[in-house]
């Protein structure tokens, strides 16, 4: 029996000690790790991303294991990967997806003012407009991605409908508008549209702005007087009953499909030529993949946002024990369109072939094929066949012409309303899937969500912010 | 179990104990090593509750506070709904596991016929290895308002269909149905192993005094398995706080609509880190739902044991 006893202790003592002690850091040689979303199952991603280490490797003298996880299953992965506290030194993350602010909250990211001044060349290539919206309690904590940071509504919508009806929704400046569109579309095949609502792009085309994001309580007109912000909950407003109202009558009117859960229905049924609305960018079309043609068109005015700015950064975990290195591969990632292109679009002749100096064809997509926007600046990249091929000019001239939000820069700090937050949360949760189908007693149903918001401490939320929001005038004037 | 040999043998050498249990101690080490290692080491990560946990400072690091975070859950204004399913819930899946499973097991130990023993066996076990996730999408093909099958049925019979995932009333029912139909092949095994080691001279005492196969059901059968059915019974109680998150979150699709009936304990867990990603709650409600689940464990032990002190579990 002792010696049972003694052999589980000397077990248990072993484990403990490999769970407490730090892995030995060796050093000659070392490799940083960058976690992203991608495609772990393209066949060709081993060679891929071995050459583009060895690239690195030549330019920087250390090699980059790439790391890419499944988008939706992205945020799941890192959460465990960061709280797990592992040794690792960018990952990518984005107000929705491995949440930005969460993760700074909890400290697992590095700060990176004191490493941006090591790298002139990446901190020259964003604004100080671009930097400061990055930043949490003062410090930047991310390197945005150079790509579409202006916000604004698109519609993408099957082109045999577009070609007809289009100037329908030329016309439409916000979502309400867009009936006539859908009710022209409805004659020709009624029950068919699909509407899925990007919710902070729809607020937009109203000129209003989420603070906290994710359709919590908590909002302003990004049109407000600097000096002057005033924070509403936006589903107090007379404004989110006409909304709601009008969802609800296109379903009465037969232009959606009327029962939850809304978005499995279309995947199965007939129903399979959605209209979506999502947000407008040059060159969308390319990266979406139906079966049949599209047309994509902007509602509405662009604006500069802070959830615009940061939708796509790239952390240095606050783990990583090379944070130098780190901003340094970012750098030349950022700037050196070679290797932008080789993670993107893969190695020439067997992942694409060139078409002009600009312009490139896919050939083998199943071999390699990354998302653009994910981990360097968009600007430098090949442009796919089809294409404008002044897409990023366009890109470009849409993120200066935006019009900057009263709150660019604003970051709110949830932790002092964190069970508020948490409360209506559930709230929305509860309310918010009924009526974005448009079914059910729209009336009663907000009447509902509102006595339940008062419950829940939404008030509560809104003073806070509107204090935030506040202090960040006075502090930043 | 150690300490219970020992007492049947007491006149053993000390040194002949553990060679002749060598062979049990040995079979039973790779279960003890695996609770060891995630059951008890991961215990001192409780102390997450009682911190502001912050990944770059650590476990240890973090700064101390006390019972906040136990303050978080029962402060929430959902915390009433989600006790209140929770425990509803658990309570239903402990009566109905109790009746089902044991009258299938009685069921299978009057088939006479070992294949079709084996087969029905094989074929109540099955759900139980499912995920959630498949079962959800098996049920949407049930429930899905276009083209659900029971929305197909009900069109054909000329009646309206039923937007299943946002009526609250059917749910309940529903997700008491699944638990059963998925849990209920591992405990009839249980109480079927239980049923055959009832001495089988008892039976045909029964007979020739002439007790007909039903009354020996209820006079021999469920009296003889009374031990294992109160046994799982205070081991189900004591994870009363506990709910199955993915019945209740992939099987509703998270609808937001059932989220009166669909919202517990777990479910509530996972709303708070999504909107929050404070782990330091999550923790704390975890921790809640031990305490609780301890406490009762000890209390039903305690009960039982003043009725019937030879059913208790220890």
């Amino acid at each position: 029996m002792k010696k049972i006893v003694s052999i589980l202790l000397a077990a248990s003592c072993m484990l403990a000690a490999a769970a407490l002690l730090p892995g030995c850091n060796r050093q000659e040689e070392y490799t940083l790790k960058w976690y992203f979303p991608g495609n772990p199952t393209k066949t060709d991603n081993k060679e891929v991303y071995a050459a583009a280490s060895n690239m690195i490797k030549e330019k920087l003298g250390f090699g980059v294991e790439f790391i890419p996880f499944e988008l939706g299953s992205y945020s799941e992965k890192m959460k465990m990967i960061i709280s797990s506290g592992e040794d690792f030194d960018i990952c990518w993350t984005s107000p929705n997806f491995n949440d930005y602010k969460l993760n700074v909250a909890n400290e697992a990211f590095f700060p990176l003012d004191g490493l941006l001044e090591t790298t002139p060349d990446l901190k020259n290539l964003l604004s100080d407009d671009i930097w400061d919206a990055t930043r949490v309690q003062g410090e930047i904590y991310g390197v945005p991605t150079q790509q579409i940071m202006a916000r604004s509504l698109a519609v993408i919508t099957p082109k045999m409908f577009y070609d007809r009806y289009g100037d329908l929704l030329t016309k439409a400046d916000n979502f309400e508008e867009l009936g006539g569109y859908l009710a022209a579309c409805t004659q020709e095949k009624p029950n068919y549209a699909h509407l899925n609502i990007s919710w902070g792009d729809m607020l937009l085309s109203y000129h209003m702005e989420e603070i906290i994001g994710q359709k919590l309580p908590g909002a302003v007109y990004v049109t407000d007087d600097r000096n002057n912000i005033k924070v509403f909950n936006q589903y107090d407003t007379e404004w989110f009953e006409n909304v709601m109202k009008t969802r609800a009558q296109w379903t009465q009117n037969g232009y959606t499909i009327n029962a939850l859960p809304s978005s499995q229905s279309v995947k199965n049924t007939e129903y399979d030529i959605p209209i979506v609305f999502n947000t407008y960018k040059p060159g969308l079309a390319s990266e979406t993949n139906y079966s049949y043609d599209i047309a994509i068109e902007q509602v509405g005015p662009a604006y500069l946002t802070t959830s615009g700015v940061t939708a796509t950064l790239n952390a240095i975990s606050a783990t990583s024990k090379h944070p130098e290195e780190a901003i340094k591969l970012m750098e030349y990632i950022n700037t050196d369109p070679e290797i932008n292109n080789l993670l993107v679009y893969g190695i020439e002749d067997k992942h694409y072939v060139k078409v002009d100096e600009n312009t490139i064809k896919t050939i083998d997509e199943e071999g390699f094929a990354n998302f653009n926007w994910v981990l360097g600046n968009t600007f430098n990249l090949y442009v796919k066949e089809g294409v404008e091929a002044d897409c990023w000019d366009k890109t470009k001239e849409l993120n200066d012409n935006a019009t900057p939000s009263c709150l660019l820069g604003f970051s709110a700090d949830i932790t002092p309303i964190a069970l508020e937050a948490t409360n209506c949360a559930s709230v929305v949760q509860e309310y918010y899937s009924t009526l974005e189908a448009g079914i059910g007693d729209t009336d009663a149903l907000i009447a509902e969500m509102r006595e339940k918001f008062k419950t829940a401490g939404a008030d509560k939320i809104i003073e806070e912010l509107q204090r935030q929001v506040d202090e960040w005038v006075k502090n930043n004037r | 179990m150690i300490q219970k040999n020992k007492n049947i043998t007491p006149v053993r050498k000390k040194k002949k104990l553990i060679t002749m249990q060598m062979q049990f101690l040995l079979l039973a080490l790779p279960a003890v090593i695996l609770i060891f290692v995630f059951n008890y080491l991961p215990m001192s990560g409780i102390v997450i509750a009682f911190k502001n946990f912050k990944f770059s400072r650590g476990i240890f690091g973090s700064e101390w506070v006390g019972l906040e975070n136990f303050k978080f859950f029962f402060k929430s204004s959902d915390a009433f709904r989600v006790i209140r399913n929770t425990l509803t819930y658990n309570f239903c899946f402990i009566v109905a596991d109790m009746i089902f499973p044991v009258a299938f097991a009685i069921f299978l130990s009057n088939i006479r016929k070992k294949f079709a023993v084996k087969g029905y066996q094989t074929a109540i076990f099955l759900p139980y290895f499912l995920s959630w996730v498949v079962i959800s999408y098996m049920t949407l093909s049930f429930f899905d308002y276009n083209s659900g099958m029971f929305n197909m049925i009900l069109q054909k019979c000329g009646k309206a269909p039923v937007s299943w995932y946002s009526e609250t009333k059917y749910w309940p029912f529903i997700f008491i149905i699944f638990h059963v139909w998925k849990n209920i092949g591992y405990k009839t095994l249980v109480y079927y192993a239980s049923i055959l080691g009832i001495d089988t001279s008892i039976y045909e005492a029964a007979k020739t005094d002439g007790c007909s196969d039903f009354r020996s059901i209820f006079h021999i059968t469920v009296p003889m398995i009374r031990g294992t059915i109160i046994m799982l019974a205070i081991l189900q109680v004591g994870s009363i706080f506990r709910a199955d998150f993915g019945l209740f979150y992939q099987l509703s699709q998270n609808s937001g609509a059932l989220i009166n009936v669909s919202d517990v304990v777990d479910t509530y867990i996972f709303r708070t880190l999504m909107v929050t990603g404070n782990t330091s709650v999550s923790a704390a409600v975890g921790v809640v739902q031990s305490v609780v689940g301890l406490i009762l464990v000890l209390l039903t032990n305690y009960i039982v044991g003043r009725i019937d002190s030879d059913s208790t579990l220890f």
